[in-house]
């Protein structure tokens, strides 16, 4: 109303918001392409339009090496972890929102001191808790730790303190169990919540490093993310034959990527608000 | 027989209400997170305390040694050297993304610019990607003779550099890496608490003859502090934290020109299989970043 639709300000804000949204794209972008180049290309062919397009490298990947295992694995961790952690996230979520008990305070504070605490403190322990578990090199040592996560605990515990007390309480007189309630009542109520929630675990076990490179240890059982770190690792020794290792690394990057692009296009909402949990309060 | 007690059926008067459920049927709905929790975060830090005091060897005995890993840990020169590049590297990191974040956010915010759910997703995208996914396509960008990034820049006719390669440039380009990953996520967050500020504030000052600079110093700036607050918190604990993508671009080089803490704890650990002084150096980090936190809290409240 005061400025003309092109003034300064807004050329300079498009363009500067423009840029940082290219640059955001670019690499992503890179990835994709140098998965269809000729493996040969991908290091060295520096154009931003590839001059050859071949599926050569998804195909090699898939029947030379181990990325479909890794595939499996990843998919194990980041399911098992998401599925295992939406249930006992939102249990607990729902005691610590709607019921009464002796140390809730308690175990609400040190919860949220946890957050403050970096997870590479609690490596070298849960390395050696696993390894008296027995659960070394199996994805258990990575699924559990991952699981019990506080954000998707604080998140749910949100969205279930919405929930009026008048409902749970009416239901409680009709007989109803506090499971029944919990599983009846409040899970269906907070549906945006379990999604955010479930996004914020699967992003986390999913894309998992730093415990994947501790617990797991022979190739059999490596992540997406571990395994193509560990061919990377391997480029100086590689000699010669067979296509660039690169090529099976790219291929490991947009496969990593691709379920949590389709979760973001599909879920928005969720996405975010999982990935911001935390920040409004 | 309850059921026969006189009891008014609507009563006005706040009462604790009886349970409805056993005492112990809240426990049962923690139990399975709580044992996790407590297995692998109380017990793992307390663990991490213990360990720390301890000479502890994979493959070897262990015994108690009091407080003779934090005395090694604390006069490593190299354990000196990867804090102070994690410094270097944290006020590096926090100095580029707040400003830019805080740009972005305005922008987004503008009453005037349209397509900003497009620009949210967009703006997320890295944040699908693994940290070893952005650090491997890194590895091929920042490639000193083979890389895009010099090869762009050649296009223009700029020189390149050696963007890995240079102790000088490396950490930068650690840094850049990060704060390419993350911008779009803060600038999301630091845009959701710009909607949240009341428009009736901006309203009266417009009315009081507030300019947009004014507005933005005096209502923006202190409406939005929880938010920044939030915002600088985090990022700055995940930079202390920075390990995955200097381990695999740099394994710490060049000359350990970008090892981190976090490194040096995880190559003590796991490569020197010295679990002591891993936990010793982890419990010297932790209070960093705890002091830090605090330190923050406190400049950005007090000054209210």
């Amino acid at each position: 109303m005061r400025t003309l639709a092109l003034s300064p300000v807004r050329i300079l804000t498009w363009s500067l918001l423009g840029l940082v949204g290219l640059l955001t794209l670019m690499p992503a972008y890179w990835l994709v392409v140098c998965s269809l180049k000729p493996s040969s290309n991908i290091v060295g062919e520096r154009s931003l339009i590839p001059s050859q397009i071949t599926l050569d490298n998804w195909v090699y990947a898939f029947t030379h090496t181990e990325i479909g295992l890794w595939l499996v694995n990843t998919a194990i961790v980041g399911l098992g972890a998401t599925l295992l952690g939406i249930l006992i996230t939102s249990l607990a979520a729902y005691a610590l929102a709607k019921q009464h008990f002796w140390g809730r305070d308690v175990f609400f504070i040190v919860m949220l001191a946890s957050l403050a605490i970096p997870d590479y403190v609690t490596l070298i322990p849960s390395f050696i808790i696993a390894k008296a578990l027995s659960l070394l090199n199996s994805h258990w040592s990575v699924i559990l730790p991952y699981s019990a996560s506080v954000l998707a605990t604080f998140l749910l515990r949100q969205y279930i303190r919405q929930v009026p007390d008048e409902i749970l309480d009416a239901a409680r007189i009709d007989g109803c169990s506090e499971f029944q309630i919990y599983r009846r009542i409040v899970l269906p109520l907070i549906k945006p919540g379990l999604g955010a929630a479930t996004l914020l675990i699967f992003l986390h076990s999913w894309n998992a490093y730093l415990y994947p490179l501790v617990m797991l240890r022979t190739q059999d059982k490596f992540t997406i993310p571990l395994g193509i770190a560990f061919i990377h690792g391997q480029l100086d020794i590689h000699h010669g034959s067979g296509p660039s290792p690169w090529a099976t690394i790219m291929v490991g990057g947009v496969l990593s990527m691709l379920p949590l692009v389709v979760c973001l296009m599909a879920m928005q909402k969720q996405f975010i608000s999982g990935l911001t949990a935390g920040a409004m309060k | 027989m309850q059921l026969l007690r006189s009891r008014p059926l609507v009563s006005r008067t706040p009462r604790r209400r009886p349970l409805k459920y056993g005492w112990y049927v809240p426990y049962l709905f923690i139990a399975p997170f709580l044992t996790l929790f407590v297995v692998f975060w109380c017990g793992a830090v307390l663990g991490s305390i213990g360990i720390s005091f301890a000479d502890w060897r994979i493959g070897r005995g262990v015994s108690f040694i009091g407080i003779e890993n934090y005395a090694y840990v604390i006069t490593d020169p190299i354990f000196h050297q990867a804090m102070g590049n994690t410094l270097y590297m944290y006020l590096a990191y926090i100095v580029v993304l707040i400003p830019l974040t805080l740009a972005l956010a305005v922008g987004l915010n503008q009453e005037w610019f349209s397509g900003r759910n497009v620009f949210q997703v967009l703006y997320f995208l890295p944040l699908t990607m693994s940290l070893v996914v952005v650090a491997l396509i890194f590895d091929l960008i920042y490639n000193r003779d083979l890389g895009l990034l010099n090869g762009l820049l050649g296009g223009l006719g700029l020189g390149g550099t050696d963007w890995l390669g240079d102790p000088q440039v490396a950490p930068r380009s650690i840094v850049a890496l990060r704060v390419w990953r993350v911008t779009g996520y803060y600038t999301v967050i630091l845009f959701a608490g710009l909607q949240a500020i009341p428009h009736d504030l901006y309203d009266a000052a417009s009315i009081d003859g507030a300019a947009a600079p004014q507005r933005f110093w005096f209502i923006t700036l202190p409406q939005l502090k929880p938010v920044l607050l939030f915002v600088t918190v985090s990022a700055s604990i995940a930079a202390w934290e920075l390990f995955a993508e200097p381990w695999i671009l740099t394994g710490g080089g060049p000359a350990r020109a970008t090892l981190t803490a976090v490194m040096y704890i995880y190559r003590s650990a796991f490569l020197q299989f010295e679990l002591g002084k891993g936990a010793a150096a982890a419990s010297i980090l932790a209070v960093a970043i705890i002091g830090v936190t605090l330190l923050q809290l406190r400049l950005l409240r007090s000054d209210e």
